[in-house]
């Protein structure tokens, strides 16, 4: 039963994500009192800091010397957003005095991914006196609707498989650019894994790319690894044609296979 | 009974239709329709019959209406005999009528119907065969938490019968929110719905195993360009790469790795390698196996920058990878 197996490995359903405590080294180490800050304890930096229509934008909160500043994932409750403000709540503690300063570090954390517009990031720090940071930024729409209109309108970024087929899949990369980098991962006449790139492309509708495909053969992994082993070839074309932002057919010719293959999301 | 009709049954707002009417014991000679406010005044012109069996089936006629705006009408029949005037009209019966707008046979949806942070949300216009079909025309707003999608609207000469899209409208922090459908040209509210977007970890507690970034993307080093690792992460936090490398003799190979969030920036667990059916022939999964080759770790230290560290088939090594750019 190795397809039951493949499919558990594909669906992740094995999986269970760990809920155990895991204690943060530096905490235990450091006697640290949560007295109100009087300065800023941190700085925060948007990232990109002009992005455009649906880029992940993200805030890089820096800290250190007499602070430590954390925060929740953005699935903790720290993010939110209201009237176009993105608030975002930090909690910084102050070392004590005579303990060395905490080395200068900083942490990322997703705000989303935005139509165009004006927006406002506060950061806030739970502690009653300290400032708010606030900074304002403008989203920008990629694309004025122009005739064709052959740019992608949903993000097809994801794992896609064909459920009936479970062991072969595709990863379809596609960025704010609209390019599309897509691996596909298959297996050779020996039955031994092999994988194909399909880049660079081409947008020929909102819902249809197609490029060539590429073998790459390089050194062994085992060992350094010299860029210049490298060897690119062109091996045939493809195009994923989708029908909506969930299910799409991959049609190729791919050393001399042709074939058409129905794919989805793989859910995990 | 009175002889009371609509061709075509449900009119559009761009159409003229007929109402086909008659009236018991009149004689049906001619028929005119008025509009007053909401109400389609049908006035039949008909002579009253004595005989019996009447009236004749035959005895309606049609009278020309609309283009109508949309909306709900009332139709008022009377008759009116013409040979002995000045006798006001009679009211025989009245019925009503929908006039049914371009865009009524688009419809609008939002996907997932409640997403949850982070989570990619979609609008979906689903046209079913009607006299406008509406594209998007590339612009997509938001303002107040209130996002705006234009679309623009054509009246449908290639008779479409069907068709489908999706736009991504794109992911939420926690909160409330609007979203409306305009006409690019009219500026007319097509459609309006509203939406809350929720954390899935409200209330858990300390530590945050969760990861802060999505990190999905495909991953290289720089320095050594040829191989990568392709990461998806879902927002389930379950994350499933691919490693996209060599072998011993410089084909390609793919090693699979999945785990667990260890803190939010560090995933830790099995990699695997499969085999399986050439992609030449019928695939049949049966046939594909699947054997654990070793562990790996992906560390984060920020949203664009890692370290991939991994023992597979008994080769240890540690790599720094960044997003690739593209």
């Amino acid at each position: 039963m190795m397809h039951a197996h493949v499919a558990q490995f594909l669906t992740g359903s094995s999986i269970e994500t760990p809920r155990r405590f895991v204690a943060v080294v530096l905490l235990g180490f450091l006697a640290l009192i949560a007295t109100p800050a009087q300065a800023q304890p941190y700085s925060v930096q948007l990232v990109p800091q002009a992005p455009r229509s649906l880029e992940t934008v993200s805030v890089r909160v820096t800290s250190g010397g007499l602070y430590i500043c954390l925060t929740g994932s953005v699935s903790m409750g720290s993010v939110s957003m209201n009237a176009n403000t993105i608030t975002v709540r930090l909690s910084c503690v102050q070392v004590f005095d005579l303990l060395p300063p905490v080395p200068i570090s900083s942490f990322d954390v997703e705000l989303g991914r935005f139509p165009a517009g004006s927006y406002e990031l506060v950061v806030i720090e739970g502690n009653p006196g300290t400032p708010a940071i606030n900074v304002a930024f403008a989203v920008t729409e990629r694309h004025a609707f122009a005739f064709p209109y052959n740019f992608p309108i949903a993000d097809f970024t994801d794992h896609w498989w064909n459920p009936q087929e479970s062991g072969w899949g595709i990863s379809i990369m596609q960025h704010p650019s609209d390019q599309l980098f897509a691996v596909w991962f298959v297996y050779n006449q020996t039955g031994q894994p092999v994988w194909y790139t399909l880049q660079p492309g081409t947008w020929t509708a909102p819902t249809i790319y197609t490029g060539p495909v590429y073998k790459t053969t390089g050194p062994y992994y085992g060992g350094p690894f010299d860029p210049r082993q490298v060897g690119i070839i062109q091996v045939g074309t493809a195009t994923l044609s989708f029908t909506d932002s969930n299910s799409g057919t991959f049609s190729y010719t791919v050393e001399g296979v042709t074939g058409n293959k129905s794919i989805t999301r793989l859910p995990f | 009974m009175p002889v009371f009709g609509v061709i075509p049954a449900t009119p559009s707002s761009s159409q003229q239709f007929t109402i086909t009417v008659g009236a018991p014991n009149y004689q049906a000679l001619s028929a005119a329709a008025t509009l007053q406010g909401n109400s389609i005044n049908v006035v039949l012109m008909g002579v009253p019959v004595f005989f019996v069996p009447a009236p004749p089936t035959s005895c309606s006629t049609t009278a020309p209406v609309g283009p109508l705006p949309a909306g709900i009408y009332t139709v008022v029949l009377s008759v009116v005999d013409p040979s002995s005037p000045p006798a006001p009209p009679t009211f025989i019966a009245s019925s009503t009528l929908t006039v049914t707008g371009l865009m009524a046979r688009i419809s609008y949806q939002v996907l997932p119907s409640a997403p949850s942070s982070l989570e990619a949300v979609r609008l979906r216009t689903t046209f079913s065969g009607g006299e406008a079909v509406c594209y998007y025309d590339g612009l997509r707003s938001m303002s107040g938490n209130k996002i705006t999608v234009t679309l623009i609207c054509f009246s449908n000469l290639f008779g479409l019968p069907s068709m489908l899209f999706d736009v991504d409208l794109g992911r939420f922090p926690p909160g409330d929110y609007t979203m409306e459908v305009v006409s690019s040209d009219t500026k007319e509210i097509l459609f309006s719905t509203a939406f809350s977007v929720t954390d899935p970890h409200a209330g858990s507690h300390f530590p945050f195993n969760y990861p802060a970034v999505d990190y999905t993307d495909h991953w290289w080093n720089a320095q050594e360009s040829g191989w990568g690792i392709s990461i998806m992460q879902h927002p389930s936090d379950r994350l499933f790469a691919v490693w996209f490398v060599y072998n011993q003799s410089g084909q390609p190979v793919w090693y699979t790795l999945q785990g667990s969030w260890i803190t939010p920036a560090q995933f830790t667990g099995p990699v695997y390698r499969t085999m399986g059916p050439y992609f030449g022939g019928l695939f049949d999964p049966s046939q594909v196996g699947i054997t654990q080759v070793g562990t790996g770790t992906l560390y984060f230290p920020d949203a664009n920058s890692g370290r991939f560290s991994y023992t597979v088939e008994g080769v240890s090594g540690t790599k720094l990878i960044t997003r690739l750019p593209f």
